[in-house]
């Protein structure tokens, strides 16, 4: 057996030989963990069913500016809320007036097609009218917008900060753990809701105490707050695994062979993560929706006459009373969030069972 | 055990100095005053308040004023035979700045029994009907009670909590009056306002229990208890039940603070003059003083109970150290 | 005479143990105290020692997962802790490490081809053709099959992954693999296997082995020369053959009595070790073995308590720590 110095010297393995081989292998695709998970997803009715009804709401509250839809905010003098109306027997009429709040120049756009393609005519009240005579059917459709911005802002926040704030603490260690997560820990201990009821209550005040208007809308800092305290369980989450896996005997190999962190981050780190990331949003979406409900009761969500689901159910809460429940006022945004959150529910465990990730309680 | 409750303290001392900071910051940060909101009061008579009040003071001077312990008012330091202490350190929050001379402790004093009463009435509930149903649901899985039982945890956990109260409402004083619909005072009272309170936290612990029990019955030393002839139920009880508590009592702590939260709106609904109540009108009238106090107590509340839950789960789960818990 | 492929000089590793409380001492863990090892090109070094004795620390000091204390390791007379840039990448490529777990030791989120691949991709040397090239030939060379090259590790047996962990350790062409107890994590079947197949890359590839196992009968096999670990410390280095027929230290003759059927003829019975292998939070004084040792009671003697017994030659190629068989 011959010594061998260094690197110059040809290699032990014959390469060369390798090279038809080479090229058949890359021909053969890898079926990837990633569509294995959406396979094992797609198996299920309840969850393909729970995400086709959540496309078809994003789709219907993106686009509900087009739908031949009473406008939500037209009053019209009627003394009392009128109960639902079966589409067959009033399909609808030709009253539509276009009467928003201020509307961004893309739903303005919206509007104008629907005007162009609908003209006047507009559906019936199938789902009553409140005590103003506005449709209840619209303003549950334009309350989607609403609710599900709220989630997808917490959503956002909870992938940037959350996960960025959780990754660095489990990736960097040490110091810089110790302070991020001791921060995290009274965030945690902190009740959240006095710090989101000061923070809205201040653009509640008389205008005149305000004087000059404020930087950001009411509606711009409830978002704010709301996504701000929606990322601190996924921080947690993410430290812990990361935490694992920078202890893993996969990264201690990737580290030996030079692997700078960056590397690690995008080859090994990320990929683990995701799964969990995935699970953990589907558990935060509905709590926030929920919180955007709960604050909304307080009189602390989006301002008349904008409408929201959580707006619409409290405004039905209020208005049962022992002589004359109007019970559409509640049952129809009751409903709708009820489905949202058991469709978000169904996919979170559907998720979980195609990532193998466990369910646990997070502070 | 000692040092763990050390640990503790210590963290509960940074916790509430954040808190007392926080709000008092952000209170000051909010626009308008506690007299800003009333009728137009005549300057002189705004400019007198203002100075019983301490808000003539430097914004820092106010801030040690309030966290005290030493009590900053001219009349404090044994002039007038006063307190010498004061402050939110000394469980001092002062007086009310809206509803003038009435202490804060007072406020706290008739308020706080009754939203306490609420909430653990609440979450023992919610432990009752969500223990109780975990277990029926795990003894026979897939059973029609099973199904029932899985079913109505969704419900609670896909509603709002005003929106259950209001179904409570419809069903148990409209329809079938015998409950009263709001107001405080008698056992009755209580009923309907504590359940619409439990009923998401007994959704979840239902869930988590049933999880739990099922899993821990799958284990190997429960089946070895099986094949040694012991019934299903007495294995649920005696063996099963440890195990699956775990997750329920870890629960425990973040239920406590999502009770607080939810008597704001209960409170509301059922017109129950307790501490919820005033908290969100004291932030929205500037009230330092109560808004102070309500957020203190309520910082406190949680933390003291997180920590009986953590004392608890050790109790449970002996393997757990508290040392690398804290 | 070229330096040794690897050496160890005064190797102490030390860990910050967790302080008990606030009042309580800074305590340290030294779990390596002192240990000198040679390993010449081709060779094969066995470490063997109970559970905790350091023998791990010692194999991720010399990959560098692990930052000695004092001491150094050095690889062709480099020292690995100062090596930076072109010299630290040429050390990468020099050393290779095989862990235990082929489960966890391989991410589970890519194919096993990747894997092999991420040594030869962080290198950068190769062109990404010439890399999948590369791959294949350790495929062929570890015996596994290249239809298993996209596929995932849980779809592969514990031998199988063994291997692709031992492809990826060979993809670099190394001159030393290190191997922490490769195989005891997998069934006797395939442990035969896997023994076998480092011992033909060794022949193959004129492979340096750091063998560490609690198996003796696979390190009787595979090498060369053993080292006996107590405590941090190497107590017994010796030829395998000699250490097999004839132990020095009391402590290799407790290990060796436990795992080997006595000889037929041979008159030592079992020598099972009374008590607990000390702590290394809180070794014993003098020789970290006296508390245990079977041979003091025989010839007793106190100076096992005081001083700390220092690697002496016995015979040419061995050398042994111990008070009580100094004479060669
Ligand atoms: N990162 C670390 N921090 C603190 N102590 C450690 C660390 N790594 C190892 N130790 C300690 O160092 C000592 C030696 O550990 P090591 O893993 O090297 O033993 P070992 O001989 O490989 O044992 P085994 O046969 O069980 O694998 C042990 O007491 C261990 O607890
Ligand atoms: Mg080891």
């Amino acid at each position: 057996m011959s010594e061998r110095s260094a690197s110059s010297t040809p290699s032990w393995f014959r390469d060369a030989d390798y090279e038809f081989a080479a090229v058949q292998i890359e021909r053969l695709r890898p079926e990837s963990p990633w569509r294995k998970a959406r396979e094992r997803l797609s198996q299920r009715a309840s969850v393909r069913w729970s995400l086709r009804f959540l496309v078809f709401l994003a789709l219907l509250s993106f686009l509900a500016p087009l739908l031949p839809l009473p406008s939500p905010a037209a009053i019209t003098v009627a003394a009392e809320p009128a109960p639902p109306v079966a589409p067959w027997s009033a399909l609808g009429d030709h009253k539509f007036v276009p009467e928003y709040w201020d509307l961004n120049p893309l739903d303005r756009a919206l509007v104008s097609v629907r005007t162009s393609l609908f003209g006047k005519w507009r559906t019936g009240p199938w789902l009553g009218t409140d005590a103003l005579g506005r449709d209840v059917l619209a303003r549950v459709v334009w309350g989607s917008r609403t609710s599900l911005l709220v989630a997808l802002c917490a959503a956002l926040t909870s992938l940037v900060v959350g996960v960025t704030w959780g990754a660095l603490a489990g990736l960097v260690g040490g110091r810089l753990d110790n302070v991020l997560m001791r921060i995290v820990d009274v965030l945690f201990a902190v009740p959240t809701i006095f710090i989101v009821i000061f923070t809205l209550s201040f653009l509640d005040a008389p205008k005149s105490a305000v004087g000059e208007a404020s930087l950001l809308s009411r509606e711009q800092v409830f978002f704010l707050v709301v996504g701000a305290v929606s990322w601190l369980s996924m921080a947690r989450v993410v430290r812990g695994q990361v935490l694992e896996l920078k202890r893993s005997a996969f990264v201690e190999a990737a580290r030996i062979a030079g692997a700078s962190t960056p590397w690690i981050l995008r080859v090994h780190v990320l990929p683990n993560v995701l799964g969990l990331v995935i699970v953990n949003l589907t558990l935060t979406l509905p709590s926030v929706i929920l919180y955007e409900a709960f604050l909304s009761f307080l009189g602390l969500g989006v301002e008349p006459p904008k409408v929201s689901w959580g707006l619409l159910a409290a405004e039905g809460a209020e208005a049962l009373n022992p002589l004359e429940s109007y019970v559409w006022l509640i049952a129809a945004p009751a409903l709708v969030m009820a489905l949202t959150l058991f469709a978000l529910q169904t996919l979170g465990d559907g998720l979980r069972d195609a990532f193998g990730v466990e369910e646990r309680s997070e502070r | 055990m000692l040092r763990f409750l050390a640990r503790r303290a210590a963290w509960f001392a940074l916790t509430t100095w954040v808190v007392i900071t926080l709000a008092f910051f952000l209170l000051r940060a909010a626009p308008g005053g506690p007299f800003s909101s009333e009728r137009k009061l005549h300057p002189s008579v705004e400019a007198a308040l203002r100075e019983q009040y301490h808000l003539d003071w430097p914004l820092w001077k106010q801030y040690l004023h309030t966290l005290g312990p030493l009590n900053l008012d001219e009349r404090g330091w044994l002039g007038d035979g006063a307190d010498p202490f004061g402050g939110v350190l000394a469980g001092d929050f002062g007086p009310s700045m809206q509803h003038r001379d009435v202490s804060v402790n007072d406020v706290l004093a008739s308020s706080l029994p009754i939203s306490i009463t609420l909430g653990s009435l609440a979450l023992a509930l919610a432990l009752v009907l969500g223990l109780s149903a975990g277990v029926a649901s795990a003894h026979s899985p897939g059973s029609k009670l099973d199904q029932s039982v899985r079913a109505l945890a969704t419900g609670g956990l896909v509603l709002p909590n005003f929106v259950l109260a209001s179904l409570l409402v419809l069903v148990f004083a409209f329809w079938i009056p015998v409950l009263p619909v709001a107001g405080f005072g008698t056992p009755r009272h209580l009923v309907l306002p504590s359940l619409a309170l439990a009923l998401p936290f007994a959704a979840y612990i239902a869930r988590l229990s049933r999880a739990g029990l099922l899993e821990t019955l799958s284990k190997d030393y429960i089946r070895t208890a099986r094949a040694k002839g012991a019934s299903r139920a007495r294995i649920l009880w005696k063996h099963a039940m440890r195990g699956a508590l775990a997750p329920v009592v870890s629960y425990l702590g973040p239920a406590a603070a999502g009770v607080l939260t939810g008597s704001l709106v209960i409170e509301r609904i059922f017109a129950i003059p307790g501490a919820g109540t005033h908290f969100i009108a004291s932030a929205l009238n500037r009230d330092y003083t109560l808004a102070m106090g309500v957020t203190v107590v309520y910082a406190v509340l949680v933390f003291g109970f997180n920590t009986l839950v953590d004392v608890a789960y050790t109790l449970l789960d002996p393997r757990l150290d508290l040392e690398q818990e804290a | 005479m070229s330096a040794p492929l690897l050496e160890l000089r005064d190797l102490h590793v030390r860990f910050a143990a967790r302080r008990g409380g606030w009042f309580e001492p800074r305590r340290e863990l030294h779990a390596v105290r002192g240990v000198d090892l040679r390993l010449e090109r081709g060779g094969a070094l066995g470490l063997v020692g109970e559970s905790g004795c350091g023998k791990s620390t010692v194999a991720r000091a010399v990959v560098g997962l692990q930052r000695p204390s004092s001491g150094g390791v050095f690889i062709e007379g480099l020292e690995r802790a100062s090596a930076r840039g072109a010299r630290a990448r040429e050390l990468r490529r020099r050393v290779s490490i095989v862990f235990q777990d082929p489960y966890s030791s391989l991410d589970p989120r890519l194919p096993v081809s990747a894997s092999v691949l991420e040594p030869l991709a962080i290198d950068g040397r190769l062109r990404p053709r010439a890399r999948r090239m590369r791959v294949l030939a350790t495929f062929e060379a570890v015996g596994l099959d290249a239809a298993l090259y996209h596929r995932y590790p849980h779809e592969l047996s514990g031998g199988q992954r063994q291997r692709v962990a031992i492809a990826r350790a060979l993809v670099l062409e190394p001159a030393l693999l290190v191997c922490d107890e490769p195989t005891s994590a997998l069934d006797l079947s395939v442990r035969a296997q896997i023994v076998n197949l480092l011992d033909e890359l060794r022949a193959r590839f004129g492979l340096a082995l750091l063998f560490i196992s609690h198996d003796l009968a696979v390190v009787r096999r595979l090498a060369d020369e053993i080292a006996v670990m107590y405590l941090g410390r190497v107590v017994e280095r010796a030829p395998a053959q000699q250490l097999f027929d004839a132990p020095r230290h009391p402590y290799s003759k407790a290990l060796l009595s436990a795992v080997l059927a006595p000889r037929p003829g041979a008159h030592e019975e079992r020598i099972v070790l009374a008590g607990e292998p000390p702590s290394p939070l809180a070794p014993p004084t003098g020789c970290a073995f006296h508390p245990r040792c079977f041979a003091r009671e025989r010839v007793a003697q106190d100076r096992c308590e005081r001083e700390s017994p220092e690697l002496s030659a016995r015979g040419a190629q061995r050398v042994c720590a111990c008070h009580l068989t100094d004479a060669p």
